[in-house]
């Protein structure tokens, strides 16, 4: 019964979801602190295109080589965010033209292109790649064997950021200071909340999340590299922010909504429905499109805001 | 070997710049060279210069698949013939710069240029340039008799090896369902498909065969994605039709027995690895040379699979071991009749997927049937998408 269309729809759902889970992670909290960061994908297909070379070129045991293959993919998506701090924090940018120019840079035709090419690592078979943990062994107890007990560890790590991410939000005095900077930054700052320091911090955790969600690409997902590998999942990780109402279980939920419907055209083949790819291939981008629509309809915009000072530089001074 | 000024992609901006680079470059070369050709070429045949081949590939020559069996083939020609020819090679992506660097190579004198199967037919005109042999692997045009006088191809047609390769796939199932990835839904690879479906029917006649097929050779991600879904639905073991060994990998990674395509590919996934169909393309690059060498090159066409020894049947798998043992007397007993040609994979009685009769008690299809393959094969799960 494991082996149903539902249930593998789900389980393979939750799989797809993951990446654009992450990063919408990484970007609610960006967001949450005021600043509003369009580079997601430039941010994941860097994280990718690094973690994919570390994974090529570092020997070692698999679990450790996938490991620093993440984290190399964190760092360099943090630091690629780090040009979007600089510009909008300190020199107090337009949020949305530094955040297109971010994606642009690092995007399928720039900076992650050329270091893809740099490295020689098109066409190249990827040398690890992360396999899915039997947890207590339950992974084929019936419906939530495959749902919950066998899946790779990112997608369980993924659940552990989110709920951290809640706990730290709404439970911590630095999340309420977050909340304060995101809402309301001179208030922040008239407690003595560094809105700068802040900002920076989330920022860059945005970006190192924004990273590890595009690792998940070419180390879980798939074993290769070709440019723009993410093809969207940072565009749809930004319209998730807003369909979750900045919440981090409705990130989850929505990307899993999403990764079931990336899930489908496989899914369906194997069981000999075949329908032209183009259909699938499509389906995300206008499930995106409707979810905005929704969300930024009256009825979405009346009940949960984006926080008040989001995309709004700030100035001690006022200017 | 220099790839990269090829391989930068006009669409990046590295590759602009590259590109742009690498044009400047073409253009002085081309200033150069077309001032020194007319010295060179008279030259040429008194010094009995070595005959300058050319391979092209599609991908990275590592990738596991057919650009990896083609380079093996290579070195195999490159060690045989020593310093008689003078040999290259370059990775060129699929579409417009084919043709450019086709047109370029023949212009730097290259007279035999092997090809990996490039989505479009490139063929060089006989009649401007007398004594370039082309051999471009899976020429289509062959089916439309529109291969030039000048052009040779070879299909390889691995019913054979993928049936051997369904007995052992139905044999370690453990669910009673078995998987075949299909890249496109060209004759060959339906016809390794359900030599693959006939080989697990032989051994488990109530196994249930899985097809998919992704429309696509090259793309690692989208065979992987068809690999999870056909693991998803039931498949105990699965095989793929697509080029590298990306499949393999999300069979090791759910833990499923797979078998190996092409080339070598067990150190993907080899705790789960059974076995693999092997190709050694070799024999065929060799032929070509010779008879280049020896100017009694022609046009030809080849089919080819165990019968010819270019492809062979890989028991290396650690999960070999899984497979009963008269099931492997079995595979060994039609192995050797697939290698000595006398039994083909297609022996009556034949149904079609549509329960239509398509081969008689007796009877086996003949070679051009096999070659115009356009059914799957009773017993299968799964539709051929429209071209």
């Amino acid at each position: 019964m494991n082996h149903g269309l539902a249930i593998q729809l789900i389980a393979t759902g939750i799989f797809y979801g993951t990446p654009m889970a992450i990063a919408a992670l990484g970007e609610l909290l960006a967001e949450r602190s005021g600043v509003l960061n369009l580079g997601v994908e430039g941010m994941m297909l860097m994280g990718a295109v690094v973690a994919f070379w570390v994974s090529r070129d570092v020997s070692g045991p698999n679990g450790l080589v996938l490991i620093i293959a993440v984290l190399a993919g964190a760092a360099a998506a943090a630091a690629i965010s780090l040009i979007h701090a600089f510009m909008t924090i300190t020199l107090r940018a337009n949020q949305v033209v530094s955040g297109l120019a971010l994606t642009i840079f690092a995007g399928a035709t720039g900076l992650s292109s050329y270091v893809g090419d740099l490295a020689n690592l098109g066409g190249n078979p990827g040398r690890h790649i992360m396999n899915a943990i039997n947890v207590f062994g339950l992974k084929n107890v019936p419906i939530l064997g495959p749902i919950i007990f066998n899946q790779p560890a990112l997608v369980y790590i993924s659940w552990m950021i989110a709920f951290a991410i809640y706990w730290y939000v709404n439970k911590t005095r630095q999340g309420l200071h977050l909340r304060a900077v995101g809402e309301n930054p001179e208030a922040a700052d008239a407690m003595g909340v560094s809105v700068v320091r802040y900002r920076y911090a989330h920022v860059l955790m945005g970006g190192a999340l924004a990273g590890v969600g595009g690792s998940f690409y070419t180390l879980v997902i798939s074993s290769e590299w070709t440019d723009g590998i993410t093809s969207g999942a940072g565009w749809i990780a930004l319209a998730l922010v807003i369909l979750a109402f900045w919440r981090p279980a409705g990130v989850l939920a929505g990307a899993y909504l999403f990764g079931v419907v990336s899930a489908l055209g496989a899914n369906l083949s194997a069981r000999g429905v075949q329908l032209p790819p183009e259909v699938f291939s499509a389906l995300p981008y206008v499930l995106t499109i409707v979810v905005l629509a929704i969300v930024s309809s009256g009825w979405g915009r009346g009940r949960f805001g984006a926080p008040a000072a989001l995309g709004v530089p700030y100035a001690r001074d006022g200017g | 070997m220099n790839k990269d000024w090829i391989r930068g992609g006009v669409g990046s901006r590295a590759g602009r710049l590259t590109a742009a680079a690498a044009m400047i470059v073409a253009l002085v070369v081309a200033v150069v060279g077309a001032s020194s050709a007319s010295g060179a070429s008279t030259t040429a045949k008194a010094a009995s210069a070595p005959l300058k081949v050319a391979f092209l590939y599609e991908n990275a020559t590592n990738d596991l698949g057919w650009d990896t069996a083609m380079y093996e083939g290579q070195q195999g020609v490159e060690a045989k013939y020593g310093s008689k020819i003078s040999v290259t090679d370059k990775v060129v992506p699929d579409g417009p710069e084919d043709v450019t660097a086709v047109k370029s190579l023949v212009a730097e004198g290259y007279r035999l240029i092997f090809l990996t199967a490039f989505n479009q037919q490139l063929y060089v005109n006989p009649e401007k340039f007398p004594g370039v042999h082309i051999v471009q692997a899976e020429y289509v045009g062959i089916l439309d008799k529109k291969m030039p006088s000048n052009t040779s191809t070879y299909f390889t047609v691995d019913a054979d090896g993928f049936y051997l390769a369904g007995m052992a796939a139905a044999a370690v199932s453990k669910t009673g369902q078995v998987g075949i990835i299909c890249g496109e839904p060209i004759s060959d690879n339906l016809a390794e498909s359900n030599g693959f479906a006939l080989g697990a029917q032989a051994v488990n006649p109530a196994i249930k065969v899985r097809f998919t097929c992704t429309n696509n050779w090259d793309s690692v991600s989208i065979a992987q994605n068809a690999a999870r879904g056909l693991i998803n639905a039931g498949a105990g073991a699965i095989a793929f039709l697509t080029t590298g060994a990306g499949p393999g990998q999300v069979a090791a990674q759910k833990g499923i027995p797979w078998i190996g395509y092409q080339t070598q590919q067990k150190a993907v996934g080899a705790k789960d690895y059974l076995a693999g169909v092997l190709w050694n393309l070799k024999p065929l690059f060799l032929k070509d040379t010779e008879q280049a060498l020896s100017g009694t090159w022609k046009s030809h066409t080849d089919y080819v699979s165990m019968t010819e020894g270019t492809t062979s049947f890989d028991e290396s798998g650690a999960l070999w071991k899984e497979v009963p043992a008269k099931v492997k007397a079995e595979i060994a007993a039609k192995q050797k009749l697939f290698e000595s040609g006398k039994a083909t994979p297609f022996a009556g009685p034949l149904y079609a997927q549509s329960g239509k009769l398509v081969s008689k008690i007796g009877y086996s299809l003949d070679s051009s049937q096999v070659t115009d393959m356009n059914f799957l094969v009773k017993g299968v799960i799964g539709t051929i998408p429209k071209g």
